[in-house]
């Protein structure tokens, strides 16, 4: 009983990461039109394929294909026919003035509905005012709403990676602001117990900053450079606001490392490493905090990109990220307390010799 | 009582400054040496944006040469004797103040210095104030911090190597700040336009002032 109480925490961060990997490997996409072609469309009727991720199309299933623009149906798809599991066919007939140029698609099933922004253009169309539904689609509805992690243009499956590399910040500051306030408890009582805290929270947060900027740096290659190709230098580092903020942090606490090792004894180390721990920290929450309000970030959130809060991290990704960010920060903290109970043994076991 | 004590300390460090004048001499010599082994490779930038980070390149660098001896150059007994005549916040403060007069005044030695060997066309519609202006925020913050991490980095064996470690990644952030604002009063930018730059810039300042005064104490006691 006692052990339940003491212990629960670790069984639940085990539960919880083990949930967040079996959802973030094992739920599929959700289906989508990746591509259309033609994609820029002529005034009369057009017939252009689909080509979609994730459909599984059938023969004789019942689709209905329309192009919207601002929450209205402009055009119905007609004569839509199945190539592929993953390729449609369909005719659009392009009226003399829409909307607008760009134009997005929907895609109704009876399994799924999915919404493309920006698929397709019009280029040689005159754009007007009219925002009335032109014509209304509804062959298809989609029956239950399938558990799938949504598919979004550009991410695509690297958007399964939300689930690691964002926990992984908030664990790293989780971490090393447990490290700043076990520092202000040294230099109050000057007792090296809370020291040892203060040292080894800061070798877990640099692991959990290297885990991030593995995961941000493989995400940041394959979703905001063209340089696909996992053997070139190009690709892996943009010049980028929140990326400086993640370099500063890190080197901070590397040096932090390097000052407590050109030191000589304990109590000169914890203090004069305590001082510094604290100096930097504060500073570097202050700029983490103004240096994003200056500069615009490729991150979602910052300057005109979509925010995860706004549109991505719709419903079924929060029944996930929320669980994954307590597993992980629970995983930081038991990480910290062996690294704590291994010290003071080390520490205990240097005294009796 | 702690004004009174400030302004001795300051005016102390000063005449040691005079009396010992190869330490001046020696790092105006570095800012000028260092300046004019640019301009040979440079004789005259066109991009003002490079102009502006080669200039806060030579700041920091020179800057951290002359900062770093603030804590140096004090042997153990006469750190002691100093302690125990004021109170350590008054040192640091004494310290900060200094370093503050020291660093702008070596700023806009090198500024002169670097204008009259790199020449940049593009310095035409140049807000002189507002330059001015980003050049003594920026270097206040660097200097400030500098000081602060120099009595960090007296502690250790390897002074200078341990003090750019530690302050350079504290740095880059003011860094960054000041050359954004310094090129926009190079573009011809106005005061309201470095608003937020000026308001960001004398925050940190004072906050850095603020942690040193509250940190300090405790580094000194043995």
């Amino acid at each position: 009983m006692k052990a339940i109480k003491k212990h629960w925490w670790k069984a639940l961060a085990v539960l919880l990461l083990v949930y967040t990997l079996l959802f973030s490997f094992l739920v599929p996409l959700s289906p989508t039109i990746k591509s259309a072609s033609p994609s820029s469309l002529e005034i009369g009727d057009n017939r252009i394929v689909l080509t979609g991720y994730n459909t599984n199309f059938q023969e004789g299933e019942t689709i209905d294909a329309s192009i919207e623009f601002g929450k209205k149906t402009l055009i119905c798809g007609k004569n839509i026919k199945v190539l592929s599991p993953n390729m449609i066919s369909a005719e659009f007939n392009i009226p003399e003035a829409l909307p607008s140029k760009i134009l997005h698609v929907r895609l109704k099933t009876n399994r799924f509905s999915s919404f493309s922004p920006e698929l397709v253009k019009a280029y040689s169309i005159k754009v007007n005012n009219d925002t009335s539904n032109l014509c209304i689609a509804n062959n298809a509805m989609a029956t239950s709403t399938p558990l799938d992690i949504p598919n979004r243009l550009q991410l695509n499956e690297t958007i399964r990676n939300l689930m690691f590399h964002v926990p992984m910040w908030f664990t790293m500051m989780l971490i090393f602001t447990i490290s700043f306030v076990y520092s202000m408890k040294y230099l109050r009582t000057f007792d090296l117990k809370y020291d040892i805290i203060a040292r080894e929270a800061v070798n877990i947060g640099l692991l959990f900053a290297f885990l991030g900027l593995i995961t941000g740096m493989i995400w940041a290659k394959f979703t905001w450079s063209e340089h696909t190709d996992l053997f070139t230098t190009k690709g892996w580092w943009v010049n980028d606001v929140k990326l400086n903020g993640a370099a500063i942090t890190t080197l901070i606490y590397i040096a932090y490392l390097i000052l407590r090792n050109s030191l000589n004894s304990d109590q000169q180390k914890a203090k004069v490493s305590a001082v510094y721990n604290i100096f930097a920290f504060v500073l570097m929450i202050v700029f983490i905090m103004i240096l994003p309000r200056l500069q615009d970030s490729l991150h979602p959130g910052n300057g005109g990109n979509p925010a995860f809060g706004k549109y991505d991290l719709d419903s079924t990704l929060r029944m996930v990220f929320y669980p994954a960010v307590l597993g992980w920060m629970l995983l930081g903290v038991w990480m910290l307390s062996l690294k704590k109970r291994f010290a003071n043994l080390e520490n205990t076991l240097i005294d009796e010799l | 009582m702690f004004i009174k004590n400030l302004f001795h300390l300051v005016r102390h460090e000063l005449k040691l400054e005079m009396k010992q004048k190869h330490f001046l001499s020696s790092i105006v010599l570095y800012i000028v040496s260092t300046i004019f082994v640019c301009s040979l490779s440079f004789t005259s930038i066109e991009d003002t944006k490079i102009w502006n980070a080669l200039f806060w390149i030579i700041i920091l660098f020179s800057l951290t040469n002359a900062i770093s001896k603030s804590f140096l150059n004090e042997n153990s007994d006469k750190q002691l004797f100093l302690y125990t005549l004021i109170n350590p916040r008054v040192l640091i403060l004494g310290k900060i103040l200094y370093n503050l007069v020291l660093s702008v005044f070596l700023v806009l030695l090198s500024f002169f210095v670097f204008n009259f060997f790199i020449q940049s066309d593009g310095l035409k519609d140049i807000n002189f104030s507002l330059f001015l202006l980003a050049v003594v925020l920026g270097s206040m913050s660097i200097s400030s911090t500098l000081t602060m991490v120099s009595a960090i980095a007296s502690k250790t064996n390897n002074n200078i190597g341990i003090l750019s470690i530690l302050a350079f990644p504290i740095l880059i952030p003011s860094l960054l700040l000041s050359i954004q604002f310094s090129n926009l009063a190079i573009n011809g930018g106005t005061a309201e336009m470095a608003t937020q730059f000026i308001v960001f810039l004398s925050l940190i300042n004072l906050l850095i002032i603020i942690l040193s005064f509250l940190l300090f104490p405790y580094l000194w006691r043995e």
